[in-house]
């Protein structure tokens, strides 16, 4: 057996060691793609309560600042996912691919969104002024 | 009886073989060069982490980093717009109906899956385009009913490992797909070496004069973002109808007519081709349309 595989020609060997490699490359990503990371909801936390009519940003999380409190709301277009953008001037969310709007409470205005946006859960440590919002990963 | 693939069928003239081959070997060549440079980029390109820095650092840092991401994007379009070519010009000709049901179907299956393979690609670059491709991609696939879900994490997995299996996907999965797909058809064109050549010194040297369209930084704020160019129609069109209508079944309905005429029962209705083609024409028109208008509207919107 041995003597069969010294007995292989120089190009046997080359096309042996690329089967190997792309078969262990190909098994290292199947092994990621069904082992990869677990996506876990994601926690926000705000050192600033935004005033009235204010929205601050951080990591996929819009905290607004309303008459009644503060509110958190996901970045997500409820449409088709895509990351929603605050127009300064008209004082909406916008979507940059389909064009939805949405006001400043995170109520769906126009386009072809169905639904508001999403609201999170916002935990308020008053001590600290601390504001924690848990985004779920989905 | 079934003709050979290559053969002239339908009364064509000598030199719509001839063209239509050509379509074929170019396409098939802008393949093995999209693939070869897309393997000299995979050493450098890692589907986690910040992937648009990586993806810069490839571009900008690495030698020869910019001229294999040019050819790999050039070739990769190229192949596209031939085997749409190539089609196209089965179609007017009414090939399928000398052809085996089986060769079309794999055929027409090949050319489909071209398209998820270059939007894969784009997902791939890492940028806001990127990223918002792969969220519309996930989430157009959890429209279709039953089976959406489970489709949907096959596709992609939200988190850390955004990338991964957009990137499974364009370097194993759907390039093998296609290759399988393409059957005895390569071996043929394998042996069509000029043309290939031809092809990879007019690319290589549109390298140097091709700019490639900029990355946008996932964290910049642009009031229009578009997918692919030839997404472009079903991104207009999204914007008034359901996912499900316009993401799914209308850019369905033309593959799913062009693979029904491999069967003969329906291919023997010339008023059936008249309509697929018909069909085409309107997904033409409305990509036209969106080219177009979507500037306008982002420009609206913003």
């Amino acid at each position: 057996m041995i003597k069969d595989f010294l007995s292989i020609t120089r190009r046997e060997l080359v096309a042996r060691c690329i089967q190997f490699f792309a078969a262990g490359g190909l098994f290292f990503l199947i092994w990621k793609f069904i082992h990869g990371n677990t996506p876990s909801d994601l926690v926000v936390s705000f050192h600033h309560k935004p005033q009235k009519g204010e929205v601050v940003y951080d990591q996929g999380v819009y905290l607004v600042g309303l008459e009644n409190g503060v509110k958190a709301l996901s970045e997500r277009c409820p449409h088709l996912g895509c990351q929603l953008f605050y127009d300064e001037q008209s004082l909406h969310f916008l979507c940059p691919c389909h064009g939805s709007r949405f006001s400043l409470e995170g109520l769906r205005v126009e386009g072809p969104a169905q639904k508001n946006m999403f609201g999170l859960e916002l935990i308020v440590d008053d001590k600290c002024g601390v504001y924690t919002a848990k985004l779920p990963i989905f | 009886m079934t003709c050979s693939f290559f053969q002239s069928q339908g009364g064509s003239s000598f030199f719509s073989d001839r063209f239509g081959r050509s379509l074929a070997i170019l396409s098939w060549w802008a393949f093995i060069i999209a693939l070869v440079s897309g393997i000299v980029l995979s050493f450098n390109y890692r589907p986690w982490g910040n992937v648009y820095l990586a993806l810069s650092k490839l571009t900008y840092q690495f030698p020869y980093g910019i001229f294999f991401r040019k050819l790999h994007y050039l070739s990769g379009q190229c192949f596209l717009l031939f085997a749409l070519a190539h089609m196209s010009e089965h179609f007017l000709r009414r090939t399928f109906l000398h052809m085996k049901p089986i060769e079309w179907l794999r055929l027409v299956s090949a050319f489909f899956l071209s398209f998820p393979l270059v939007f894969t690609g784009f997902i791939l670059k890492g940028d806001k385009e990127g990223i918002f491709a792969g969220e519309v991609m996930v989430n157009l696939a959890r429209e279709i009913p039953i089976v959406g879900a489970g489709l949907a994490m096959l596709l992609l997995k939200p988190g850390e490992d955004f990338f991964l299996r957009p990137y499974l996907h364009h370097t194993v999965t759907l390039p093998l797909l296609v290759i399988f797909l393409l059957g005895g058809h390569r071996r043929r064109l394998f042996l069509e070496k000029g043309l290939g050549l031809l092809l990879l010194v007019i690319l290589g040297v549109l390298t140097f004069f091709y700019q490639l369209p900029p990355d946008i930084p996932p964290r910049a704020e642009i009031a229009g973002i578009t997918g692919p160019w030839f997404f472009h129609g079903i991104q207009l069109l999204l914007r008034y109808g359901s996912p499900l209508m316009v993401g799914i079944l209308w850019p369905m309905t033309p593959i799913s007519f062009m693979l029904a005429l491999a069967f003969p029962l329906v291919s023997s209705f010339r008023q059936f081709w008249i309509l697929t083609g018909i069909l085409w024409v309107i997904h033409l028109i409305v990509l036209c349309v969106a080219w177009f208008l979507l500037p306008i509207l982002a420009g609206v919107s913003g």
